[in-house]
């Protein structure tokens, strides 16, 4: 709204950040776990005189560089780029509010650079102690900037007090903070771990293949405590909806939560039953997939952790789509076109509805949603009737909790679902026309299963929980015709009949053969409860 | 004629003002911009040395290549290390016109982090491998320096486009997939040409600190080095005056004045840059053909240090006098994180101290036994 926006064809937006995130998020917990693993190793070899582990780890180091140095460092700037671009507002929130604790970072970041080239430079140029100090100074520069940057994200989902008093403290000490320290500390262990296991994996078949094996894998046994109790620590923390979205609400959630509980439950017992009980198994293709399930570990829960914190992008302050959560009210009077700088249209008007519609979309769904590719609009709304997709949108955060809800007046939600209902021909001719006359009560109640798969079905089923059936039960056509026109005064969180006069007694018609044993009462005297039979027998049974 | 389109200021107020963060902000870019000239210009100059270095009769380049080829991923290591800063500081002063800028070129600009990892990994192959001639293989310097010739191109449109809102609209206007490049720009071409030439010239100055450390060793050579690397650098300079010139006369001509007289900070800014850069010509000149050729660089140096710190002067004065009254940085609220503030110096004191104390380590191989140590010269440190 306030900045232009980039469109991504196929991929969007979030799924650009999501790429270069993922490696480097990999990556840079390797280079903290890494960090710790070449120092606390050298000191191990040097005090037990283990010249086979400390050639070992003078032969890696420069991989270890080229690894995190480049890669590590440049994706991390990636990040930046990537975040800014897709959305600007949350990365200026981040900013403003935590400029100083990046150049903090950017100090241990410094230092980090420095004492890895002077790592990997310094072997035979400096004294064991010498060089274990620079390793030492590696680490801690490594973890610390894990710490820092570790408070501005789970500000994000956690802000904390930060929404009351607006201060830095409060906003970086939030309620998840410690917990992902636990968490993140503990995967860059297990990081650290399987890539020491690749390395070790390249050793040629023997004794120190073994013990090298073996070594690396230990490494794993203390990261799987941290991560089962930090985990647990840091659920305990999340708002009640991140949970929810993860136990079943929103079901792709729920599926790579328990990918990442279960890869990872796979990597630990592969380091237990294999690596550490058999090392002599492991070679590089078993290290390399092991790798792989690590990178796809940290996929899933970067995208899981993604995923609970919608639908804002900065919990209870800003929405995933950019539009502040106190703003939504006077959206809503004004209009978003109104206030949006980068658009073209002001006013909805029925010539340029359809312009109108694509901008709003623009402004409101694109950050998350494509036209044709990832989080497909065209596909989610096929079979949708414009009248369907109003309602969906009129309810959005209320059918849909881990979606924002729409922000702009009644004229830019209509010019919104024109907009996505000719993204797919009409689902039904019939349900979108006036229907003929003279037509037979059968041919009516097959228009009006069409309009209640249109118009209903998202909240309510035939039986079971939100069922309509015995909601209907023992209610004439007539009646039901005529509760049809007041469904917004039947209950609040219902809106009222978007479909034509001929559709609502197709539905009205077709609900009434729901029930066709019911008896029927003749008394028209005032108004059933819902889902209490009524007393009316006049036009019950139609078939 | 398109509206002028500028985001509105972030609500939440600056974590400190105005002046500390412009401060810190030209610190660090004054801090990256010596790294990076070396990753621009030390490519382009390295292959060339490289290239002629293939002849056994000129083993002499080859060996000046393979020690420029050495500095070159630090050099990358540097410019990003201190480029995150420079642009942390960017967004928070200049947000606005940033995510803007960026959001309207994005493919092109995301697209620097992918040549990045490219040219970053070139440089590493370049600075540690051998091809035949014992020249560093010159495809991987041909392809880094392409690379980081796309990323200054790239930065310079970045540079341009920030300060010109007045072109938003229109470019917002032609389509939404950032697909972009501000090359209809009067001031790109002779900026960028002003970029590349002085990298060159501040890579030539690397060359004459190499000649001047390798002296001891090799006298010949290291004069030679000195020699080469000073000639460079005139060369480079005096080009590079005539493109500041074209440079300052594709100005918008309201800018433009002000360094023609109608500002006088403006005007003496420019001039004093100018002025330091003709000292360095002739500093460097009596160190590359004289025999005080340490101290005459040293010198040289401390000049041309000089003209970038005001240059970089000019470049804000020409920022802001582009900008005019469409963004004000001064209107911004400010509420500042003091005690944040005060943690940051103190830890920056802290890490600058221990990464001093771990490059005199391994400089000075602190810890080894003596012998070898005698032996060593100030000219490991540049990786010789």
């Amino acid at each position: 709204m306030n900045y232009p926006f980039w469109d991504v064809p196929l991929l969007g937006g979030g799924l650009v950040i999501a790429l270069i995130a993922i490696p480097h998020v990999f990556v840079s917990h390797f280079a903290v776990g890494g960090g710790i693993f070449l120092a606390w190793s050298e000191r191990r070899a040097l005090r037990t005189k283990n010249a086979r582990l400390l050639q070992f780890l003078k032969r890696n180091s420069l991989f270890f560089v080229l690894v995190t140095l480049v890669f590590g460092a440049v994706t991390g700037v990636g990040i930046w780029f990537s975040i800014g671009l897709v959305h600007p507002p949350a990365t200026s929130t981040l900013i403003h509010n935590f400029v100083f604790a990046w150049a903090i970072e950017w100090v241990f970041f410094v230092v980090e650079i420095t004492a890895a080239l002077l790592y990997y430079y310094g072997w035979d140029r400096v004294s064991p102690t010498v060089h274990q100090a620079i390793g030492w100074s590696y680490a801690g520069a490594a973890w610390a900037s894990l710490f820092v940057i570790n408070g501005i994200l789970t500000f994000m989902l956690t802000p904390g007090r930060w929404l009351q008093d607006g201060t830095f403290w409060s906003a970086y000490f939030n309620p998840t903070h410690m917990p992902s320290v636990v968490l993140r500390t503990s995967a860059a262990f297990a990081l650290a771990g399987l890539y020491a296991l690749f390395m070790a994996s390249r050793e040629a078949p023997g004794r120190d293949h073994d013990m090298l094996v073996r070594y690396s894998s230990k490494w794993l046994f203390p990261a799987s405590v941290g991560l089962l109790l930090g985990g647990i620590w840091y659920v305990s923390q999340t708002p009640p909806l991140a949970r929810e979205i993860t136990k079943g609400s929103a079901p792709a959630v729920q599926v790579f939560a328990a990918m990442s509980v279960g890869i990872s439950a796979i990597i630990f017992l592969f380091a237990y039953f294999i690596a550490y009980r058999n090392p002599h198994s492991v070679n590089p293709a078993v290290a390399v997939l092991f790798l792989l399930l690590g990178l796809s570990v940290t996929g899933v829960t970067e995208w899981v952790r993604e995923a609970v914190r919608k639908p804002y992008v900065i919990y209870d302050y800003m929405y995933s789509n950019a539009v502040l959560k106190d703003e939504v009210p006077e959206l809503r009077r004004t209009g978003l076109l109104a206030v949006a700088k980068w658009v073209t249209i002001r006013n909805v008007t029925p010539a340029n509805q359809l312009a109108a519609g694509k901008q709003v979309f623009e402004l409101q769904c694109a950050i998350c949603h494509t036209t044709d590719g990832y989080n497909s609009l065209r596909l989610f709304t096929k079979g949708w009737s414009k009248g369907f997709i109003a309602q969906q949108i009129r309810h959005l955060d209320e059918l849909k909790g881990f979606m924002p809800p729409f922000a702009g007046n009644d004229a830019e939600r209509e010019a919104l679902a024109a907009w996505i209902g000719q993204l797919n021909p009409p689902p039904s001719q019939a349900s979108e026309m006036e229907l003929p006359g003279g037509m037979t009560s059968a041919q009516q109640a097959a228009i009006g299963s069409d309009v209640f798969d249109a118009n209903c079905s998202s909240c309510h089923t035939l039986d079971d929980r939100t069922a309509i059936r015995p909601l209907v039960r023992g209610w004439p056509r007539e009646y039901i015709a005529k509760q049809l026109t007041r469904l917004d005064e039947l209950s609040g969180s219902m809106s009222p009949f978007d479909g034509t006069a001929a559709e609502r007694e197709a539905l009205a018609t077709w609900l009434a053969t729901l029930n066709p044993t019911a008896k029927v009462d003749t008394s028209t005297s005032g108004m059933p409860a819902l889902g209490r039979p009524a007393t009316d027998t006049s036009a019950g049974g139609v078939r | 004629m398109n509206p002028v389109i500028i985001p509105n200021i972030d609500p939440i107020p600056l974590p400190a003002p105005v002046w500390l963060l412009q401060s810190l902000l030209y610190l660090t870019f004054i801090l990256h911009i010596f790294p990076m000239n070396l990753i621009l210009g030390g490519g382009l100059v390295a292959v060339a040395l490289a290239v002629l270095g293939r002849s056994p009769a000129r083993g002499r380049y080859a060996r000046l290549a393979r020690q420029l080829a050495a500095v070159l991923p630090v050099a990358v290591a540097a410019a990003v290390t201190l480029g995150v800063a420079a642009l942390l500081f960017l967004q928070v002063l200049y947000g606005p016109l940033y995510y803007t800028a960026t959001v309207l070129i994005a493919l092109p600009w995301i697209s620097v982090i992918g040549l990045l990892i490219v040219g970053y990994y070139a440089y590493y192959y370049f600075g540690l491998r051998r091809s035949a001639g014992n020249t560093p293989p010159i495809w991987a310097g041909i392809l880094a320096s392409l690379v980081f010739l796309c990323i200054a191109f790239l930065y310079a449109n970045m540079a341009t486009l920030m300060i010109r809102p007045e072109k938003f609209a229109g470019m917002h206007g032609l389509g939404t997939h950032g697909i972009l490049l501000n090359t209809n720009e009067p001031m790109l071409w002779p900026r960028y040409l002003h970029f590349i030439v002085g990298a060159i010239a501040v890579t030539s100055l690397l060359v004459m600190i190499v000649g001047l450390v390798q002296r001891r060793r090799d006298e010949d050579y290291g004069n030679w080095a000195v020699q080469l690397g000073g000639i460079l650098f005139v060369a480079a300079t005096v080009a590079q005056m005539i493109i500041g010139v074209w440079q300052l006369l594709m100005l918008r001509t309201d800018v433009m004045m002000r360094f023609l007289g109608e500002d006088t900070t403006a005007m003496l800014t420019l001039g004093g840059a100018i002025f330091l850069a003709l000292a360095a010509i002739i500093l460097i000149l009596v160190a590359a053909l004289g025999r005080a050729r340490l101290g005459m660089t040293i010198a040289g140096i401390i000049a041309l240090v000089g003209t970038i710190k005001l240059m970089v002067i000019v470049r804000g004065i020409v920022r802001t006098g582009y900008l005019g009254s469409n963004y004000v940085m001064a209107d911004q609220p400010v509420r500042a994180q003091w005690l944040l503030i005060a943690i940051f110096f103190i830890l920056l004191l802290a890490g600058l101290a221990l990464v001093v104390w771990m490059l005199h380590a391994v400089i000075a191989r602190r810890g080894m036994p003596s012998a070898p140590s005698q032996t060593t010269t100030p000219g490991s440190a540049t990786g010789a």
